[in-house]
């Protein structure tokens, strides 16, 4: 079966699981291979959305200066803290820009907001920005560059860890290997393949594993040999906020995300790891490019 | 077996083994007569055939290693005619005083760099020291006036070594100024319980990557004042300025190009200077000061 008509069928599916068969007449069967979509999902960030939507009206900018093109797509996931009224505001004040806004009556949870917007999205490739964070938007096109000549299904790079406005850390700065079977370290904050990741199933939503399911979508997509492909280039920004994913999940979990809870390892490792050998772990799956050099490793 | 008056063991370490055969293209350029031994090979050597020899050791400890029996590695070596140390790096760091203590008795150490470290040798060691300028090999000249391909060079800086706080601060520093953000930035895990090394970008990947790029920067990696001569070279070779970012240094006193107390002292030069006349202020340094030919010639006339 082709990968059109497959992701075509699972979106058939996927609107039945919305029961919102409204939402379906946003999906776009084709994409375009020449820009990003850049998707912030929503959900009571409403004081973090100007900077995140200005990082990515600058990143769309210079795409478009390296001939490309991009759009914003910005869900609105049921936020009560007046989010809404935030973004018709900003469509109104920047009319022109190539922004668009959906707001859901009922709160579907971020696994479904990203399958969402992957299925509504103009382009093929779909920069997974959180509301609270920044991107470097000089860097965009490197990223789309890197997916378009490597095919891959993820393309991430470095993410600068910054709390109260300084450098805390560096995340997804490590090339994916089998050692993501212990523990995550590749960000959701990357560039995908719309169709690559909707053809693999999508993000999962199984409650189980809320608020890992991009490591579980990183296990699935090596699992189905796609390719993961790091540039060794700063993404953007990942702001530790009080109210940020990372310390929410690790406020209700315990440990954060990167050492997660022991059955969410447990479950993990059964699944992509059921041999439960270790000599694997340093085995590399991922590899390391720059549209300036090629293949690195 | 004919036995080459001069001769080098080649240690098993990638970094060792480059500082082995500059050494040799260096001897070679000043018309000296080189080989290169690995350590077994100096095993299997008739010890009359190393009394005529002066041999000269990169990595005592992996060699020693790499030779598969002490005992008959340190005999052969005690049977040359003159036994030198050939050092890289910080005297002051427990690499280079482990070097000096693997049970040969060197004659001399020869510390290859750009800048001399003899007083603090002094404090640690009896061994003659001799420092080497590690100037330019004939196959490196003549090195261009102005940099190659400077419309490919889309990358404007270069970050790599290992995962450290102070290459993360590095870091830091430079989008914290905002200096150009498409840099390069490459910061290797050190190896951990099972897993095998990550390997650490270096050769000719390194120098496909700075043939793109600009700048080469990097840190001081430790509390020591020292300068690495090895990745001014590789920048430079590839037609990147080298630039380390060191307030150690710049407070010493060096007067070696390309040397900032900061990363806004670097962004400063940057915006004054430009790319082309930092690169050919570190090329006339580099130049400048003879081959590395001359300088191994003179030092060994000394031991």
């Amino acid at each position: 079966m082709s990968e059109a008509k497959i992701v075509q069928s699972t979106n058939r599916i996927e609107s039945t699981v919305l029961a919102d068969p409204g939402l379906g007449t946003l999906y776009r069967q084709s994409k375009a291979e020449n820009g990003v979509t850049v998707f912030i999902p929503n959900w009571n960030h409403r004081p973090y959305l100007p900077r995140s939507i200005r990082s990515a009206f600058e990143a769309i900018d210079r795409l478009e200066e390296a001939g490309y093109s991009g759009e914003l797509l910005v869900i609105d996931d049921a936020s009560r803290d007046g989010s809404q009224k935030f973004l018709r505001t900003v469509q109104v004040l920047y009319e022109d820009a190539p922004l668009k806004t959906v707001f859901l009556e009922r709160n579907l949870g971020l696994p479904r907001l990203r399958n969402l917007a992957m299925r509504m999205s103009r382009y093929r490739h779909v920069c997974m920005l959180d509301a609270d964070n920044e991107l470097v938007a000089d860097n965009l096109p490197l990223f789309l560059q890197t997916g378009v000549q490597t095919g891959a299904a993820v393309v991430h790079g470095l993410l600068i860890d910054k709390r109260e406005g300084r450098m805390t850390g560096l995340r997804s700065d490590n090339v994916a290997s089998m050692r993501l079977t212990t523990g995550n370290y590749i960000d959701a904050f990357a560039l995908l393949d719309a169709m690559k990741v909707l053809r693999a199933g999508g993000f999962v939503t199984d409650q189980r594993l809320y608020g890992y399911e991009d490591w579980e979508m990183i296990l699935h997509l090596i699992a189905e040999e796609e390719q993961v492909v790091f540039v060794p280039v700063v993404m953007g920004y990942y702001h530790l906020t009080p109210g940020s994913m990372f310390a929410e999940t690790a406020e209700d979990k315990g440990p954060p995300p990167r050492s997660a809870a022991p059955e969410v390892v447990t479950l993990l490792r059964r699944m992509f790891a059921q041999t439960g050998t270790r000599e694997w772990d340093a085995v590399r799956v991922g590899r390391i490019y720059h549209p300036a050099v090629g293949y690195i490793d | 077996m004919q036995i080459e008056i001069l001769a080098i063991v080649r240690p098993p370490i990638t970094g060792d083994q480059e500082l082995a055969s500059r050494l040799s293209r260096g001897f070679r350029d000043a018309s000296h007569s080189v080989a290169v031994y690995s350590a077994p090979e100096v095993c299997a050597m008739a010890p009359e055939d190393l009394r005529n020899t002066t041999l000269l050791v990169a990595s005592p400890g992996k060699c020693i290693e790499a030779s598969g029996d002490e005992p008959v590695f340190l005999s052969k070596v005690a049977c040359a005619r003159k036994r030198i140390l050939a050092s890289v790096g910080p005297v002051q760091s427990p690499r280079y005083l482990g070097r000096l203590r693997r049970g040969i008795h060197f004659d001399a150490l020869f510390d290859l760099g750009f800048a001399p470290q003899e007083d603090y040798h002094s404090e640690v060691s009896d061994v003659p020291y001799h420092f080497v300028f590690n100037g330019p090999t004939r196959e490196q000249e003549p090195l261009v006036q102005e940099p190659p391909n400077q419309v490919e060079r889309t990358i404007p800086w270069v970050l790599v070594g290992p995962r450290s706080d102070r290459n993360r601060d590095l870091l830091g520093a430079l989008f914290e100024h905002e200096i150009d953000p498409g840099g390069f930035c490459l910061l290797n895990g050190r190896p951990k319980n099972l897993a095998p090394p990550e390997p650490m970008l270096g050769g000719p990947k390194l120098s496909a990557i700075l043939s793109k790029a600009r700048y080469y920067l990097w840190g001081a990696e430790r509390d020591v004042v020292y300068y690495e001569s090895f990745r001014f070279i590789i920048s430079l070779m590839a037609g990147t300025v080298p630039c380390k970012i060191d307030p150690a240094l710049t407070a010493a006193g060096f007067d070696i190009p390309g040397v900032y107390a900061s990363v806004s002292a670097f962004d400063t030069e940057v915006q004054d200077i430009g790319y082309s006349e930092m690169y050919r202020r570190a090329r006339d340094f580099y130049v400048s000061r003879g081959r590395l030919g001359e300088h191994l010639s003179g030092a060994l006339r000394l031991v």
